[in-house]
């Protein structure tokens, strides 16, 4: 199938966008690659933490004034955005497909899934409301007021380049803050050609600003005394180890989402066409690389015998090795790839090495995704098929660990309550999902089941723009969540007012 | 068509671009035919209004949590191309031609329709309608 047109022609330079203008950078440059082609698409500067100062005045400059600004003309700024989004949709997901490798399929989800952000966002003067409640005591009536705080820091992630800053940024400046942007340096377009749109939605220089660059402007946010918050999405390492205790340690609000391991259950009486076509978006939706994809998928035997369960297991990773095997992994552009190659070449020969020592453990390696055809038109450096494997236990390392590519693992639970427990027994707490008929059992493992994010017959349980994106455990470090009410109160202050007239 | 697997975005463009070379072809038997020049005009408007409803229910519908990329893997799609060619001269052999393209459509959405069930919320909504429409598009011309 021909391939949708490339929107980057040439190689691009990108600079940071601090107070309204784009600026060079006197940091490093790094090649921007398209992972399904290996061209260099563009080159990003690692910016010095005195550019990310520069940016951090601008937007504690803009804040004074917008925080002035009547949340309905904030909310005008943002349906402009918003409308401009929408105009350039095509190009905005082909951008995401060449600088991260998705399919347009999924670039195209992505954008939506931002676009709602804004939209949602634009709400503002309703959800910001306040409350208040006359003769708290006699002739004393009693106000809440819901407050910006300043200028929040922003890092996003590499496997949605555009759409996760979005959980947090549109709502950050409806309500009335200022922000700083620190792009994945590994695919750092999208959050320029937002801000070019931001820029003509008519928002105010220094309240949307962009600062590209590594861990020298990652730090700089953390310890700079004028950032008042930082979200932040990425691993469980630097989540819990750097982000949230550094926000802890400077006094600053914090979102810190980590990594997960999910799973998903499949009960005996699951409608297994729509469960394995759900899984194969699941597990291997945006090259398995995303904090909501299923990674172990256990096959529940309640109420069979063991040999039911056993030949219910078969079943089941027949479907799955039939499906999976059909996959076809290619340039995302094609409008008939299923699955586009990793992000990079190194995160490729690092899940490579997982299912190595997976194999090692002894898992069955039931379909091996590290041998395939190369694409036409692409250079396989980053590419990887699916790899499923087979007779999985929950000591091994693959059933524990988040691998964040397309591998999935097998496993097998006598019991609802064995798997949840299984669940319960991992570290981390981003998502989990159950395929299933029954409402009792469904009901059971909402209730149960400890993790932000529960799927019934879902298998990406990704929360829309007005409900928090949650997380537990070792997937988040915070308290309040992106997106919906819950970013709301991150990026305001609730301020009470006592009156009584005389 | 080819082999190649059918992902959303293929039969989206696929169904699309079907409806625009049905609405072409409208278009050409109303200029052809002036005396049934009402029908044919409105079954061009009603491919063109199926372009919009196909492509937005798409567009508004799809998110990086949905099955996108494995819903339509079973759809064998109708290999049968719209015509391109100029419109028949003959104005039975024309409505022939076209109540065949309108089954053929039809049939081809509710597939689409019946892959999509229960996977890609919306959408298989939007293709029962557009089916429904050109059905009507066939009973329309059989009045000719």
């Amino acid at each position: 199938m021909a391939l949708l047109q490339n929107p980057i022609s040439q190689p691009l330079e990108l600079q940071n966008y601090i107070g309204g203008f784009w600026e060079p950078s006197a940091g490093e440059r790094r090649d921007v690659v398209n992972p399904a082609t290996m061209q260099t698409i563009g080159h990003v500067p690692l910016s010095t933490p005195e550019e990310f100062d520069q940016a951090v005045q601008a937007a504690k400059d803009a804040f004074y004034e917008w925080r002035r600004t009547p949340p309905l003309t904030r909310a005008r700024c943002l349906m402009r955005l918003r409308d401009l989004m929408e105009q350039h949709f095509e190009e905005l997901s082909r951008i995401q497909t060449v600088e991260h490798g998705k399919t347009i399929d999924e670039s195209r989800g992505e954008t939506r899934r931002g676009i709602e952000m804004v939209e949602v966002a634009a709400g503002i003067p309703s959800l910001m409301m306040g409350c208040n409640l006359e003769d708290v005591a006699s002739g004393i009536d009693e106000f809440l007021f819901r407050q910006p705080l300043g200028v929040f820091g922003i890092i996003g992630p590499y496997n949605f380049p555009f759409m996760v800053p979005l959980w947090f940024a549109p709502f950050a400046v409806a309500t009335g803050n200022t922000i700083v942007i620190k792009p994945s340096s590994e695919d750092p377009i999208s959050q320029v050609k937002i801000a070019e749109l931001a820029e003509q939605a008519g928002i105010p220089d220094g309240v949307w600003n962009v600062v590209h660059g590594g861990r020298e402007v990652v730090s700089a946010m953390l310890d700079h005394p004028d950032i008042q918050g930082v979200c932040f999405v990425g691993s469980t390492p630097v989540a819990k180890d750097v982000i949230y205790p550094r926000c802890g340690a400077t006094g600053k609000r914090v979102i810190a989402q980590g990594g997960a391991k999910n799973f998903a259950l499949v009960m005996p009486d699951a409608d297994l066409p729509r469960t394995v076509a759900a899984c194969m978006n699941s597990f291997f939706g945006n090259a398995g690389q995303r904090c909501l994809a299923n990674a172990n998928l256990v096959v529940v035997g309640e109420g069979l015998t063991p040999a039911e369960h056993a030949a219910f297991y078969d079943e089941i990773a027949s479907l799955f090795v039939q499906a999976a095997r059909k996959i076809t992994i290619g340039n995302g552009l094609d409008e008939s790839v299923q699955m586009g190659p990793l992000r990079d070449a190194g995160k490729k020969a690092n899940v490579a090495r997982w299912i190595a020592t997976a194999v090692e453990e002894g898992a069955e390696l039931l379909l091996d995704g590290r041998v395939f055809a190369t694409p036409a038109g692409c250079v396989p450096d980053a590419f990887l098929g699916p790899t499923v494997l087979g007779r999985v236990t929950p000591d091994m390392a693959v059933a524990r660990e988040e691998i964040f590519g397309p591998v999935a693992a097998l496993m097998t639970a006598s019991s609802l309550d064995e798997a949840i427990a299984m669940i319960h027994a991992n570290p981390f707490g981003n998502s989990a999902s159950i395929f299933t008929s029954s409402g009792a059992w469904a009901r059971k493992f909402r209730y149960d089941v400890e993790c932000g994010n529960i799927g019934i017959n879902i298998g990406i349980a990704a929360p829309m723009a007005f409900f928090p994106f949650s997380g537990m455990k070792d997937s988040f470090f915070g308290v309040l969540h992106g997106q919906g009410e819950d970013a709301i109160r991150f990026f305001t202050e609730s301020k009470v007012v006592v009156e009584r007239w005389f | 068509m080819t082999d190649a697997p059918l992902t959303a975005s293929a039969v989206i463009s696929y169904l699309v671009e079907q409806e625009q070379l049905a609405e072409r072809l409208y278009r050409g038997l109303a200029a052809r035919f002036e005396a049934q020049q009402a029908v044919w005009s409105r079954c061009a408007t009603a491919c063109a209004k199926n372009q919009v409803q196909v492509a937005r229910s798409y567009q508004e519908t799809i998110s990086d949590a949905l099955e996108v990329g494995y819903t339509f893997a079973g759809l064998s799609l109708d290999a049968a191309p719209v015509p391109t060619a100029d419109a028949p001269a003959d104005l039975a052999e024309a409505v022939r031609l076209a109540i065949a393209l309108e089954e053929r459509a039809a049939r081809c959405y509710e597939q689409a329709a019946d892959c999509a069930e229960g996977l890609l919320a919306t959408i298989p909504r939007t293709l029962r309608r557009a089916a429904e429409i050109r059905r009507r598009n066939a009973s329309l011309l059989s009045s000719l």
